[in-house]
C-alpha cells in the first residue's frame, strides 16, 4: 500500500529550478534511499514533504490525504517526522527536554489552560517524559539526559535528532543525511539504529551522501540530479546504471562505491 | 529540589523580611518598595517575550498604561468599584496587545522591535488625543484607592500588602507557566523556531499566547499602579517606561524570573535615589543605561549561563 | 489648499527622509538601529542655533559647518561609544536610547524652554500656483535634493563611497579585499550624524526649537525608513516623502489630533505586510 505519493512536484527559487516534476512514492514499511550529488534537490524535497517549503506545483498524498500546503506542525501531526542535516536542536534545553517537547505532540487542550490545570499539565509532561526516556534509550543517549543539547558531541547530536523524531511516533521518518560527519564506527552504529527503527514498523526515507550506506540499507533507491528524478529502482541495479554514474562527478567515485557495495 | 530544607529556610526568612518592611522601614522606603512590587508585574510579563520567545518588545509601557487607563476610567467616569475593574483591565490589555501585536509577533528579531515601537507610539498618541475619553494631556485625576473589606488602601503601608500579594501571585503563576507545556514550547521555539514547528509545536499560537500573557501581566501591573499613584498621565506610559521595563527584564539574565525581580528592585531603587541629582537626574540615568550596555553587556546578553533552569526535566536529576 | 498641504508635507517628508537616511546608513552596515538618531537631529538644530547666533553665518556656510562638526562628533562617538555596543541588537538599542536621553537632557539643561531659531533662510512667501509656500520650505526641499545627489555621487563614484557600500553589502568580504572596515563604520556614523544635524538646521527656522523635538521626528523618520525599506537609501527617501505628505493630508482633511498616528500605523502595517519595506530586498531564509 502506498503511504506517500507525490506527483509532479516542482519548486523554483527566484527562477532557479530546485525540483522539477518529481514523482515519488513510498510504500508502507519501506526503507527508501534517496541519493544524488550535492545540490541535486534531496534536502529541498524533504523540506517540501515536511511542509517547510511549499511546492509551486504538484500534489502530495500521505496516507490517502492531501498534505501539500500544510505547515510543518500540521504535517507532523499527520505522521511525518524528520531530522535535519544541519542539526537543529534546542541548544539551551536538556537532551531529555528536547525529546519531551516532541513527545507532547497530539495532546489536546490549550497550552494556556495547563497553567491553571496544574495536575493535568504535570501528568502530561510526566507521560511525555516517559516516552522521551524510552526514545533516548533506543538511541543510547539515556546517560546524557540532563546535559544541554548544545554540549553534546557531534555524533550524539545526530542520535538526539533521531530520538526527537521517534518521540513523535511517526509513520514515516525522513532522515536527512544522518551519517554526515560521523566516523566509520559511528556510521555502522547508526546503520544498526536505522535498521532497528525500521524493523519496529516505521517507514523510512533516507537522504544520504554515502552511497555505500544507502545500498547497504535500502532495497530501493531514488536518484535525483539537478532537481530531477533520474532513476528509481532496486538499489543494486540503479547505482551501477551508466545514467546515474554520469550524474555523479564523472561517475568514478560512485562506480567504486557501487562495486564495493555489490 | 523539593526536599531541600535550606531552601525553605531562605524562602521563609525572605518572606518574613518582606512582610516586616512596612512596620520597620521609613515611609519613603515603603513607597519605593511599592513601585518595585508593582513593576515586577510588567517586567515578568515582558520576560515571557524576551526570555522565552527571544522577542524584544518596546511596547510594555503602553500595555502597562492600557491597564492603568482602563481601571482609572472605569472607576472615575463610570463609577465602578476599583476591584471590579481588575479583570476588565487585564482583558482589555490582552485584547489590545493581541489585536495590534498579534500579526507582528511572527516577525523576527529587530523587525518585531520596530513593530512594538509603532504600537507604543500609537497607544501614546491615542491616550494623548482622545480627549473626550482619556482627558488627553490633562491626565486622569482623583482615581479612587482600592477598598478591601471596607478599608481604603491609601497609605503606602496599607497598599504594600496588596502589592506584595499581587507580586507573589504573579511570581507563582509565572513559575507555573515556565514549568508547563507552554513554557517548554516557548523555550523550544526561542532556540529554533523551525525545529519547534517540526516537532508539532504550533509556533504562531505559542507566540501569540506569550504575547497575551505578557499583556495580562502588564495590565495587572497597570491596575495596581493607577490605584496607587491615583493620578495618571499619558507621558507615564511612553517609550521611557518601556525602555525601563525592557532593561529590568533583561538585566536579570536569561529566563530567570528571580533575576528579573532582583533587577527590578535594584534599578527602581537606583532611579529613585537619583532624585537628588535634580535636573541632571535624567542625564545620569541615560549615562547609566549607556555605560551599563558598554561595559556590562553580559548583564543583558541572552546567553548568561543558566544556574537553575526551571524545567520539568530537572526533577529527575 | 490641497497643493499647499502637499507641498508642506513634502518639505516635512524631506526632513523625515534625511533623518531616516541616518537610520538606513547605520542599519545596512551593522544591522542595528540607532535610537539616538532623532536626538542627534535635535542637537544639530541647537548647534546651528548657537553658531548662527554667535557667528552670524549665512545659510550655506552654516549648514556646512554644522554638518562637519556633527560628522566629527559621529566619528568620535563611534570610536568611543558605539563600538562597544555591537554585541547584539538589544544591547545596541538600549545603549543608543541611553545616549539619546543624555543628549536630550543635556540640551534641556542649557535650553529648558522652546526658543526661536534665527531666520537664516529668509522669510519670504513664494506663490506657486494657488499655494503659498514659505521660503524656508523650499530651502528644505532644495537642500534635501542636493544632499541626496551628493550622497549618490559619493557612493557611486568615490573610492571611499564604494568602500562603504562594500562594507554594507558584506563586511567580511569587503575586509578581505582590503577595505578598512573599522574606518568605514566610523565614517558611516559620521555621515549619519551629519545628515541628521543638517536636517536639524533645515527645519529650525520653520518652528520654535525645543529639546524634545527629536523624539517624534526621530521615530517618524524611523517609520519612514522601515516603510521604504530600512536597508535601501532610495526607499528611505521615498518613505520619508510619502509619510510627510500623507500625514499632512490626514492632518488637513481628517483630524489634526491624529496626524501623528499616520506614520506609526503605516509602520505597523508595512512590517506585517512586507517587513523589508517598499524597496528593500529580502534576505532569503536558509533551512
Amino acid at each position: 500500500m502506498r503511504l506517500l505519493e507525490a506527483s509532479k512536484v516542482s519548486l523554483a527559487f527566484r527562477g532557479v529550478r530546485a525540483l522539477v516534476d518529481i514523482d515519488l512514492w513510498i510504500d508502507n514499511g519501506e526503507l527508501l534511499g534517496i541519493i544524488g550529488p550535492n545540490g541535486s534537490g534531496k534536502s529541498t524535497l524533504f523540506n517540501v514533504l515536511s511542509g517547510i517549503y511549499r511546492a509551486d506545483r504538484g500534489s502530495i498524498h500521505f496516507n490517502g490525504e492531501r498534505i501539500e500546503g500544510l505547515g510543518p506542525a500540521q504535517v507532523v501531526r499527520r505522521g511525518i517526522a524528520r531530522t535535519f542535516q544541519n542539526k537543529r536542536l534546542f541548544g539551551t534545553m536538556t537532551v531529555l527536554e528536547n525529546v519531551t517537547v516532541a513527545a507532547l505532540k497530539g495532546r489536546g487542550g490549550s497550552a494556556l489552560g495547563d497553567v491553571f490545570a496544574l495536575r493535568r499539565s504535570r501528568n502530561a509532561i510526566r507521560a511525555a517524559k516517559d516516552i522521551a526516556e524510552e526514545c533516548l534509550d533506543r538511541v543510547r543517549l539515556a546517560d546524557w539526559s540532563n546535559a544541554l543539547a548544545k554540549d553534546l558531541p557531534y555524533g550524539a547530536q545526530n542520535r538526539l535528532e533521531i530520538a526527537r523524531a521517534l518521540a513523535l511516533e511517526p509513520r514515516l521518518l525522513l532522515l536527512d543525511e544522518p551519517a554526515a560527519g560521523l566516523n566509520p564506527a559511528e556510521r555502522s552504529e547508526l546503520q544498526e539504529l536505522i535498521r532497528g527503527v525500521h524493523r519496529q514498523g516505521v517507514t523510512i526515507a533516507l537522504v544520504e551522501h554515502d552511497v555505500r550506506m544507502v545500498t547497504g540499507l535500502c532495497p530501493r533507491v531514488v536518484v535525483l540530479d539537478h532537481g530531477e528524478k533520474i532513476a528509481d529502482g532496486a538499489s543494486t541495479s540503479v547505482v551501477t546504471s551508466p545514467h546515474v554514474l554520469a550524474a555523479y562527478f564523472g561517475g568514478e567515485e560512485l562506480e567504486e562505491d557501487a562495486r564495493d557495495a555489490v | 529540589m523539593r526536599g531541600a530544607p535550606a531552601r525553605w529556610l531562605v524562602l521563609g526568612t525572605a518572606l518574613a523580611a518582606l512582610l516586616a518592611i512596612p512596620s520597620v522601614a521609613p515611609q519613603y522606603v515603603v513607597h519605593v518598595a511599592n513601585f518595585v512590587l508593582i513593576y515586577t508585574l510588567p517586567v515578568i510579563g515582558l520576560g515571557f517575550l524576551t526570555g522565552f520567545t527571544g522577542r524584544v518588545s518596546l511596547a510594555q509601557g503602553a500595555l502597562f498604561g492600557a491597564g492603568a487607563y482602563t481601571t482609572a476610567l472605569l472607576a472615575t467616569k463610570f463609577g465602578w468599584a476599583p476591584l471590579a475593574t481588575f479583570v476588565p483591565s487585564i482583558l482589555f490589555t490582552v485584547v489590545l496587545a493581541v489585536a495590534l501585536g498579534g500579526p507582528a509577533v511572527r516577525l523576527a528579531g529587530l523587525y518585531f522591535v520596530m513593530a512594538t515601537i509603532g504600537i507604543q507610539q500609537i497607544v501614546w498618541i491615542v491616550l494623548m488625543n482622545w480627549i473626550e475619553l482619556t482627558n488627553g494631556p490633562q491626565g486622569v485625576r482623583s482615581i479612587p484607592p482600592i477598598g478591601l473589606g471596607g478599608h481604603a488602601l491609601e497609605t503606602p503601608q496599607q497598599f504594600y500588602y496588596l502589592a506584595l500579594a499581587m507580586a507573589l501571585l504573579s511570581y507563582g503563576l509565572a513559575k507555573r507557566v515556565v514549568a508547563s507545556r507552554l513554557g517548554l514550547f516557548l523555550r523550544a521555539l526561542s532556540d529554533d523556531q523551525l525545529a519547534a514547528s517540526s516537532v508539532a509545536v504550533e509556533v504562531g499560537r505559542a507566540k501569540v499566547t506569550a504575547l497575551a500573557l505578557s499583556a495580562a501581566w502588564a495590565g495587572a501591573g497597570g491596575f495596581l499602579y493607577a490605584h496607587y499613584v491615583r493620578f495618571i498621565h499619558p507621558d507615564m506610559f511612553g517609550l521611557e517606561p518601556s525602555v525601563l521595563f525592557l532593561v529590568m527584564s533583561m538585566f536579570g539574565g536569561y529566563r530567570s524570573i528571580e533575576g528579573m525581580i532582583v533587577a527590578t528592585a535594584v534599578l527602581e531603587s537606583a532611579t529613585e535615589y537619583l532624585r537628588p541629582f535634580g535636573e541632571f537626574r535624567m542625564i545620569v540615568y541615560g549615562l547609566l543605561l549607556l555605560l551599563g550596555m558598554m561595559f556590562f553587556p553580559r548583564g543583558i546578553l541572552t546567553l548568561v549561563p543558566r544556574r537553575s533552569a526551571p524545567s520539568p526535566a530537572h526533577g529527575k536529576a | 489648499m490641497f497643493a499647499q498641504i502637499v507641498i508642506g508635507g513634502f518639505a516635512t517628508g524631506c526632513i523625515y527622509a534625511v533623518v531616516g537616511l541616518g537610520f538606513t546608513l547605520v542599519y545596512r552596515t551593522l544591522r542595528m538601529v540607532n535610537f539616538a538618531q532623532g536626538h542627534v537631529f535635535m542637537a544639530g538644530t541647537f548647534l546651528g542655533l548657537v553658531i548662527a547666533e554667535r557667528a552670524n553665518l549665512p545659510a550655506l556656510p552654516l549648514l556646512l559647518v554644522v554638518g562637519a562638526v556633527a560628522f566629527g562628533v559621529g566619528v568620535v562617538l563611534e570610536r568611543a561609544v558605539f563600538r562597544r555596543l555591537y554585541h547584539n541588537h538589544e544591547v545596541f538599542i538600549v545603549g543608543s536610547i541611553g545616549l539619546g536621553i543624555v543628549l536630550m537632557n543635556g540640551v534641556r539643561v542649557l535650553f529648558p524652554e522652546p526658543v526661536p531659531f534665527p531666520k537664516v533662510f529668509g522669510t519670504n512667501v513664494v506663490e506657486i500656483g494657488t499655494a503659498r509656500i514659505q521660503e524656508a520650505n523650499l530651502w528644505v526641499v532644495a537642500c534635501t535634493i542636493a544632499l541626496v545627489l551628493l550622497l549618490h555621487v559619493m557612493f557611486t563614484y568615490t573610492r571611499v563611497g564604494r568602500g562603504l557600500r562594500a562594507v554594507a553589502a558584506d563586511a567580511e568580504i569587503a575586509g578581505a579585499v582590503g577595505v578598512n572596515v573599522k574606518r568605514a563604520i566610523a565614517l558611516t556614523f559620521g555621515l549619519s550624524f551629519a545628515v541628521a544635524a543638517i536636517a536639524g538646521v533645515l527645519i529650525g527656522p520653520l518652528y520654535f526649537v525645543s529639546f524634545d523635538m527629536g523624539d517624534m521626528v526621530g521615530l517618524k523618520a524611523f517609520s519612514a525608513a522601515v516603510f521604504g525599506g530600512i536597508n535601501s537609501i532610495p526607499g528611505t527617501i521615498l518613505g520619508g516623502v510619502v509619510i510627510g505628505v500623507l500625514e499632512n493630508l490626514a492632518g488637513g482633511y481628517i483630524s489634526s489630533a491624529y496626524k501623528d498616528l499616520v506614520a506609526f500605523v503605516i509602520l505597523l502595517v508595512m512590517l506585517v505586510w512586507r517587513p523589508t519595506g517598499l524597496l528593500g530586498r529580502e534576505t532569503p531564509v536558509k533551512v
